[in-house]
């Protein structure tokens, strides 16, 4: 498996967790790490995380 | 104090947050600064000895995912790091990215002042300060924006620039060397190599000093293309660590190159910039800022011509004007003036009309004009809705459709759209709240939005618009007398929609001035003082209106009660 494709299966994985987490705890400490993983993942697919500032994915 | 700034972005991001971390470390002589960078980019960091540098350790917070699929360990070692980092007064957002609004957010205490993107209480974005919201807004490349990013970085932090905080005030003499940055991050924002090859030799033929070619290596297979055609060219590409750059910058008279690194660097050097730039970079928010630079602009690279490259770089060693078209930089603090080119004002007129308070700029084309006219009607829509809200009646649905429609007048007309970013940027900024508030703010968004669209709505002179004031006002005074503001609130909206047209239209402030007219009957509505509004309207607005409309139908000055 390619990195790109472990990625997305790791972000499908994680999709599933934060919607489970925020339906029956909200966004607390646990949804918040959850979904910044989830978020250093996308950008990663994305190369948003070597783009500049003015990049247009805000 | 604890201060954080996180900057996730480039090299070039990096060198342009430099001006506002020595600004920070001037206005809060005791605080601790520390910024966080991607470890790919720290060494752009390399110099400023103030801060204290921690690196995202991304590569090592995935390698459980890569290596087993593993989740929870990625995530454990995640929320090590996060929970490693010291707890901060400040944290300053100058990343600009939704994975950079969770990571600001996490970091943030109770006590934590923000600013930049974080998250609201439910996980929703937010952008606690206005700056922010202006960068969601007009930054970026397409738009119409004209303040560069250093400025808007130091304006998010809330520190105001000095010179010092850019280049040095005494540097080692410059010698007689030129560095020339061939490449660029990106390859439409390179200039062709046989145009580099073309302009070098047009100069070499007169430039007596050393021509040194800058670059990392990415850009060696650049340079040996070029120094094959010329091979007098001191090539340095690929030789040189970041901090080794910035040393040459120093000694050099000029740098010539596209939209990266080395032209950030330049401006914290005080070395001129003849920048080559084309329509993937704005140049107004990230071009040189040495006063003195350049920017030869064209759609693509490959259309700059290299004569022309080679004549301003001539004319800029010989401290001659610009030989045709270009940009100049000639202050640091002022946007680039346009020199041989015509240009299109209007949509930074309006940027600066809606975020300064400048007068709005004349609407001149009819497309323009019924834009302003269709968003003032979809206002309208929406305020009738809101004002009629019953939440399983259809006001949800025409809201929704209000903000669909609103955000495709801007591809019809491309002038507007910096008013329905604002619009749509400040409605993204509502947080959380109970329904009724969220609603109260929304009519009060739709409000503004009615105000600056009846702007461009009517040409009347202003003495006519306080006439249909007048008649306005005159036909509230009974109902409110009533208590029955419902009844005329489509004439109220219209009557405020016309006091401000004349408040912006006005240019002098009296000792009472329109817009302390509009906050006084803001005021009095929000208490729901019906009969002091009434009195208002009949025994202080209708007169100064009088006296107004009476006067000589130029712009006059503002009301007086």
């Amino acid at each position: 498996m390619s990195h790109e494709e472990q990625l997305k299966a790791a972000l499908q994985r994680l999709e599933t967790s934060v919607q489970k987490i925020l339906s029956t705890r909200g966004y607390g400490k646990d949804a918040k790490q959850l979904k910044l993983l989830h978020e250093m993942i996308r950008e990663q697919l994305t190369n948003a995380n070597t783009r500049s500032a003015t990049r247009t994915i805000r | 104090m604890r201060i954080l700034v996180l900057q996730l972005a480039r090299f070039g991001d990096i060198y342009q947050t430099w001006p506002c971390l020595r600004a920070l470390q001037r206005h809060h002589p005791g605080a601790e600064i520390h910024v966080l960078v991607r470890a790919r980019f720290r060494a752009a960091l390399t110099g400023l000895s103030f801060v204290q540098v921690h690196e995202l350790p991304t590569a090592e917070i995935l390698a459980p995912i890569f290596e087993n699929a593993d989740d929870t360990a990625a995530l454990a070692r995640l929320t090590a790091f996060t929970e490693a980092l010291p707890c901060f007064d400040r944290i300053i957002n100058l990343s600009y990215s939704p994975f950079s609004s969770y990571l600001t957010d996490t970091l943030s205490g109770e006590n934590t002042q923000v600013r930049g993107y974080t998250r609201h209480s439910d996980g929703f974005f937010a952008i606690p300060d206005d700056t922010s919201a202006y960068f969601y807004a007009q930054v970026g490349i397409g738009r119409a924006n004209r303040y560069h990013l250093t400025e808007v970085f130091a304006a998010v932090a809330e520190v105001e620039l000095q010179d010092s905080d850019f280049a040095p005030a005494a540097s080692a003499p410059r010698g007689d060397s030129i560095l020339i940055h061939l490449g660029a991050s990106q390859v439409e924002k390179s200039y062709p190599a046989e145009l580099w090859i073309e302009a070098l030799r047009n100069l070499r033929s007169e430039f007596e000093g050393q021509i040194t070619l800058i670059g990392s290596q990415d850009e060696v297979g650049l340079a040996t293309t070029v120094t094959q055609s010329l091979p007098e060219l001191n090539n340095q590409v690929g030789k040189t660590q970041l901090d080794d750059v910035m040393k040459q910058l120093s000694c050099a008279r000029l740098l010539i190159g596209a939209d990266s690194a080395p032209v950030h660097m330049a401006a914290l050097t005080g070395t001129p910039v003849l920048n080559l730039s084309c329509s993937t970079v704005n140049f107004y928010e990230t071009g040189p800022l040495t006063a003195g630079s350049r920017i030869l602009y064209a759609p693509q690279m490959s259309e700059i011509p290299a004569a022309r490259v080679s004549e301003e770089i001539r004319a800029m060693l010989c401290g001659q004007g610009p030989q045709g078209p270009c940009y100049v930089r000639e202050t640091r603090s002022q946007a680039p003036r346009a020199h041989a080119i015509e240009s299109d004002d209007f949509a930074w007129d309006l940027i600066q009309a809606l975020y300064t308070g400048t007068p709005y700029p004349k609407a001149v084309s009819g497309a323009d004009r019924l834009a302003f006219q269709r968003l003032f009607e979809l206002a309208e829509l929406a305020l009738q809705h809101i004002a009629n809200w019953d939440v399983s009646g259809a006001g949800p649905q025409v809201l929704s459709t209000v903000d669909q429609m609103l955000s495709e007048i801007p591809r019809l007309c491309p002038n507007v759209e910096p008013v329905v970013q604002w619009f749509q940027t400040q409605r993204l900024r509502l947080g959380p709240d109970v329904a009724e508030a969220t609603l109260v703010a929304t009519r009060r968004l739709f409000e503004e939005l009615l105000w600056i669209t009846a702007v461009y709505r009517e040409e009347s002179p202003p003495h006519e618009s306080a006439i249909k004031a007048i008649g306005l006002a005159e036909a509230c005074v009974p109902e409110l007398r009533e208590y029955d503001f419902f009844g005329i609130e489509p004439q109220f909206q219209r009557l405020i929609s016309l006091l401000h047209e004349l408040a912006r239209h006005s240019t002098n402030v009296a000792e009472v001035s329109w817009s302390s007219v509009l906050t006084e009957i803001e005021e009095t509505l929000a208490r729901r003082d019906f009969i002091r509004l009434a009195d208002v309207f009949e025994y202080e607005l209708t007169p100064a209106l009088r006296r107004f409309a009476s006067r000589n139908e130029t712009i006059g000055p503002d009301v007086v009660f």
